[in-house]
């Protein structure tokens, strides 16, 4: 009897989750331009999304003068009408694992830009988060690049966290920032045979424990998001983002071959890629269980409660593939 | 005219590029592109003309060049050139340039404002010294400068630190563009009419009035030479067409650009997008010639479907120069898909393996071409069908082929080394045995190969590929032919500094076996080129025995090996090696000051001369302790750890690193606990006593560690994040009950994390 009501206990928790206090819906939105379509804003509204993690630019290496600069820069044909944005600048590793990278000029530059692009577009913000996949090899100079940002800017920063660096922050480091977000994604490799890289509940078991012991307070951030993984001869040649199962269903050049693996049938241009006949498409994409199985996860293991879950990334495409209510569904889970 | 070009363009497929970017940075690291430079002996840039080369085969996006980065600055040789020869007689060259391509708006707004107001300014008076300002072809030069530059404004884009908050900038000073249309209707001047023309369609274009554009496009284009201006022009119709997703239009332009315009293919290339097969076929179905069509199928084929693109072309128009490419891109796949495994498969077992993965259509569509002999290169086709023979197992067939292209090919070095690098391969493929005969009929090749080759800088000739590949195949024959020897000297492909590759020098039959080989001096060719290509010489050999010997006490035998190794006994240990410290920290003892420095021959006779102390009962606790010291320093864990660290042993920071025989030797304590215990037998003083039995904790701490971890292999990360890394080791539990008194054991609280955490329980 006391058996039965222990696994009573687990089955409420697991479908219901809990009550206490739900935390924020946001997202991040990573697209170049930022305009919203209908949908896109209809969940903003019905989800009383407070706050936009925007991609701002990403830094890169020059390919020639191997100078650090910022690509793509995001433009605004329309204004966010949210209360909140939150510039995001991605900065690639190897930038930071340049010989001789004067760290504190590329800070400036960096926080020049985000300000240039604010006034330009007559924005502003409270917040700048810094994504980064740190290696220890660039640590000392992603320690030192927050550091500078940090004095130079007033506003509250935050800085993405990867699982690996939650369970090994005493070797890796944490950053000198306000908050963290937890990115809950990207986890395995990409792969012919492997599973799926976006998200691995097997994976993901051998870093949560971990968050209990991370001193830094974390968001969470949770994917959306699907792709297809072209494969020819046995390799992997490209992803395709925004791709689905349903989508490939439809279309009679692509059969289904197990659950979400594609092989297509008569060469053909799809969205601008060129499939050629016997190339394979893994799709990889996160389903409502999944969501719920991550939050659940996440809140048993999570040191203290999440003040927001973002959701990556907001695109009408990533949208349509789940039911309304699943945003607040997933955060309700903590 | 700096910067002139394709900014625009740039930004409409921005979007494009961006995706591109993510596919890379979404695999950042990304090892699942293949090398493809180093997986071939079939060299493109020695058939096909340059302007293809970004689109030769390659996991980036170009090949060597990754994206296309000059747009804006594609076209400044062919504008100088062109405007300093009309203007020649009145400007000269290095004048022309500034004008051109250097900061020059300043001078070209005042000297614009001379003309029109007929007052001096500083431009006017510095450059009348320079050139004639009243010259008619002068004034009409700057005149269209000052027009052109007003374009510029919209068309080039910020520096990279810089943002314009609208994504695409717009043209909209309608004094320019009426001022460059009257010029272009009015000038009797052709060279001046043509470029009025291109810049007024350029401005019409950054005015972002596409109806306006194409209209004057439309109107125009009849009477205007087919020049890279024109097809400049034709790249920005285009691009309005991919804007407004009139995709079949658009991509049939670049197409024409693609065929017509060499400078432009890596542009229109990457702007070419059909979006599905619907407006592929409709761009097919826009091609008024058979050339035209065989242009689309020639930017098709770039992605990846090269032999349907061939096909098509060579039904179409079987002179076309596209097909050249195209076929470079056809072989060098075929390439990549074969994987050869010699070290599990014979070599018989691979010939099969690459016979199988030659793709028959393949075969039959390059045979069928080069048989016609109707293509612009018939020799390039002759050339791929040989080696296709030669991959088909079909050597005779190859050399036949070669015999007859031989007189056909471009006279150039490259062309003659990759016929000889062909042939090489063939004819190391026929071999199945090797003996004085077969050996004969590739040792002036494998000469060329190995040790002429890699001294000449030849960039772009793949050999690479044949050279490591011709090892493999040969070290797989001695293989078979049971000749040891030869079969190691021919498998060092790839250098591997863990040494775990090595394992050969295990065997002390082997390695006797090279000895006698390195030392032997009546070598046949092959066992001379055999040996030029091995990574290992005499002296890695003895360093090896040297360190074994060693590490197994055989202290007078290490000392005659390491006499062997020339300047490697010389070398100097970075840290004191008879040191014995309370922590083990290699870095802070390779930074402490050190009175004498030890070579590795000095280090040894020392500890000769030590032993033969012991054996004399003299001294005995300092002699064993130092000896005790100095066979811990060498292990892992002390503080001489290059004393192992050689070519055939390895190098690395963690003991997993090496293979396995080597781990465990250079984690085993057990000589230095042999003599740590006879030092604690003569120790006399408690003080004494208490540092050998804190040494002999150190070792049983070390036996922990090999067994928890370096054992099992496991790595650095379960070893950084494990709790138990501490037990109370017997030492430790004796030094407290019994030695709490001496100095020692407060220096080792002081110093020792493990200890002052035992104590604190």
């Amino acid at each position: 009897m006391k058996k039965d009501f222990f696994y009573l206990i687990l089955f409420l928790f697991l479908v219901s989750c809990s009550q206490k206090e739900k935390p924020a819906v946001s997202f991040y939105y990573w697209k170049t331009n930022f305009s919203l379509s209908t949908s896109e804003k209809e969940t903003i509204k019905n989800n009383a999304v407070q706050k936009i993690y925007i991609r701002y630019f990403d830094i890169d290496l020059h390919p020639k003068t191997e100078e650090a600069i910022p690509l793509s820069p995001i433009h605004f044909p329309e204004k966010p009408n949210v209360n909140e944005i939150v510039p995001v600048v991605f900065i690639k590793n190897k930038v930071l694992l340049k010989e001789n990278l004067d760290v504190e000029k590329l800070a400036k530059q960096t926080f020049d830009f985000v300000n240039l692009i604010n006034t330009k577009n007559g924005l502003s913000c409270k917040e700048i988060q810094i994504d980064c996949d740190w290696t220890l090899s660039s640590k000392a100079n992603y320690l030192r690049f927050m550091e500078s940002f940090k004095r130079m800017s007033t506003k509250k920063l935050s800085a993405t966290i990867r699982l690996h660096q939650i369970k090994y922050f005493e070797k890796t480091a944490i950053p000198n920032v306000d908050s963290g977000v937890l990115m809950y994604y990207n986890m395995g490799t990409i792969g012919v045979n492997t599973s799926n890289s976006i998200y691995d509940r097997e994976i993901a078991q051998r870093y949560i424990k971990s968050l209990k012991k991370y001193p830094l307070t974390l968001n969470f951030a949770l994917p959306i998001y699907s792709w297809g993984i072209h494969i020819r001869d046995n390799k992997v040649i490209g992803l395709r983002s925004k791709m689905s199962v349903l989508d490939l269903k439809k279309d009679k050049k692509f059969a289904l071959d197990g659950d979400a693996n594609f092989v297509v049938t008569t060469s053909n241009y799809r969205n601008g890629t060129f499939y050629k006949k016997g190339d394979q498409l893994k799709i990889e994409a996160i389903s409502k269980n999944d969501l719920k199985e991550m939050a659940a996860d996440l809140s048993e293991n999570a040191a203290t409660q999440p003040k927001e879950i973002i959701f990556y990334d907001l695109d009408e495409f990533n949208i349509k593939n789940y039911e309304k209510t699943i945003f607040e569904q997933v955060v309700s889970c903590f | 005219m700096k910067k002139l070009f394709l900014s625009k363009l740039f930004l409409v497929f921005s979007s494009v590029l961006l995706l591109a970017y993510s596919v890379i940075y979404a695999c950042g690291g990304g090892d699942w592109f293949e090398d493809w430079y180093y997986n071939s002996n079939f060299t493109p840039e020695i058939f096909v003309d340059k302007s293809y080369s970004p689109l030769f085969l390659s996991g980036e996006v170009f090949y060597k060049i990754g994206f296309d980065t000059e747009h804006n600055s594609r076209f400044n040789d062919e504008i100088t050139a062109d405007w300093e020869k009309y203007l020649s007689g009145s400007m000269n060259a290095e004048t022309v340039k500034f004008f051109l391509v250097d900061q020059s708006v300043k001078d070209i707004e005042e000297l614009n404002a001379f003309y029109v107001s007929k007052k001096e300014n500083e431009s006017s008076k510095k450059w009348t010294k320079i050139f004639n300002l009243k010259d008619k072809r002068n004034k009409a030069f700057l005149n269209f400068l000052f027009l052109a530059k007003q374009v510029e404004k919209a068309s080039v884009g910020e520096e990279y630190w810089g943002y314009d908050p609208v994504q695409v900038k717009v043209f909209s000073d309608s004094k320019t563009l009426t001022a460059l249309e009257k010029e272009y209707k009015t000038t009797s001047d052709s060279f001046l009419k043509n470029r009025y023309w291109f810049q007024t369609l350029k401005a019409y274009f950054y005015n972002a009035n596409k109806e306006k554009t194409i209209d004057f496009f439309t109107k125009t284009e009849a009477s205007v030479p087919k020049n890279t201006l024109y097809y400049r022009a034709l790249s920005y119709v285009a691009g309005l067409y991919h804007k407004e997703k009139e995709y079949a239009k658009s991509n049939y332009l670049y197409s024409q650009v693609f065929d017509h315009c060499p400078a432009m293919r890596v542009v229109a290339a990457y702007s070419f997008h059909p979006q599905d097969e619907s407006d592929w076929n409709q761009s097919l179905a826009l091609a008024k010639t058979n050339k035209e069509k065989a242009a689309l199928w020639a930017i098709h084929g770039y992605y990846k479907d090269e032999e349907t693109a061939i096909a098509k072309i060579f039904e179409l128009d079987p002179s076309s120069e596209h097909l050249n490419y195209l076929l470079t891109r056809l072989i060098n796949n075929q390439e990549n898909k074969t994987e050869l495994n010699y070290k599990d498969k014979s070599v018989a077992e691979n010939k099969k393996l690459q016979k199988a993965k030659l793709d028959q259509s393949t075969f039959n569509l390059v045979t069928k071409i080069a048989a016609s002999n109707a293509t612009n290169e018939p020799y390039l086709w002759n050339i791929a069908l040989g080696y296709l023979q030669t991959l088909n197992g079909n050597y005779a067939k190859a050399d036949e082929i070669y015999d007859v292209v031989e007189a056909k090919l471009p006279k150039t070095e490259l062309a003659s080394n990759q016929l000889r690098l062909l042939r090489f391969v063939n004819n190391l493929n026929k071999i199945t045995l090797i003996n004085p005969a077969s050996e004969k009929t590739i040792l002036k090749d494998l000469n060329w190969l190995y040790n002429e080759l890699p001294k000449k800088n030849l960039e772009d000739f793949r050999y690479y590929n044949a050279s490591n590949w011709s090892k493999t195949y040969l070290s797989s024959l001695y293989k078979a032919q049971k000749k040891v020897v030869m079969t190691e000297l021919f498998s060092h492909t790839n250098y591997d500094y863990t040494g775990k590759e090595n394992s050969f020098y295990d065997n002390s039959q082997n390695l006797q076996a090279m000895k006698d080989f390195l030392l032997k001096s009546d070598k046949t060719e092959m066992e001379k080129i055999a040996q030029s290509v091995y990574g290992l010489k005499l002296r890695d050999i003895s360093v090896f025995q040297a360190v074994k010997a060693t590490f197994a006490n055989k202290i007078p035998e290490a000392i005659v090996f390491m006499k062997e190794t020339d300047s490697l006994q010389n070398q100097v240990l970075l840290g004191n090696p008879f040191n014995g410290n309370i922590k083990d920290c290699h870095d802070c003892e390779h930074a402490a000051y050190q009175k004498r420095k030890f070579t590795q021959l000095q280090f040894l006779t020392l500890i000769q001369e030590m032993q033969d102390k012991v054996t004399k009962n003299e001294d005995l606790y300092n002699n064993n302790l130092l000896l005790g010291n100095a066979f811990y320093n060498i292990s892992h864990f002390g503080n001489a750890r290059t004393f192992y660290e050689v070519n055939i042993l390895g190098y690395g920071s963690s003991p997993t690193y090496f293979r396995e025989s080597i781990k465990r030797m250079i984690v085993d304590c057990s000589v230095s606990k042999m003599y740590y215990q006879k030092a604690l037998a003569a120790a006399v003083t408690k003080e004494q006593k208490a540092k050998c039995i804190y040494l002999l904790a150190k070792c049983e701490r070390n036996d922990f560690y090999n067994e928890r971890y370096y054992f099992k292999n496991k790595d650095y990360w379960e070893f950084y994040g494990d709790k138990l890394n501490f037990l109370a080791w017997n030492g430790f539990q004796l030094l407290k009950n019994e030695y709490s008194d001496t100095k020692y054991y407060q220096d080792v609280i002081r110093e020792c994390g493990y200890f002052n955490s035992y104590i604190n329980q």
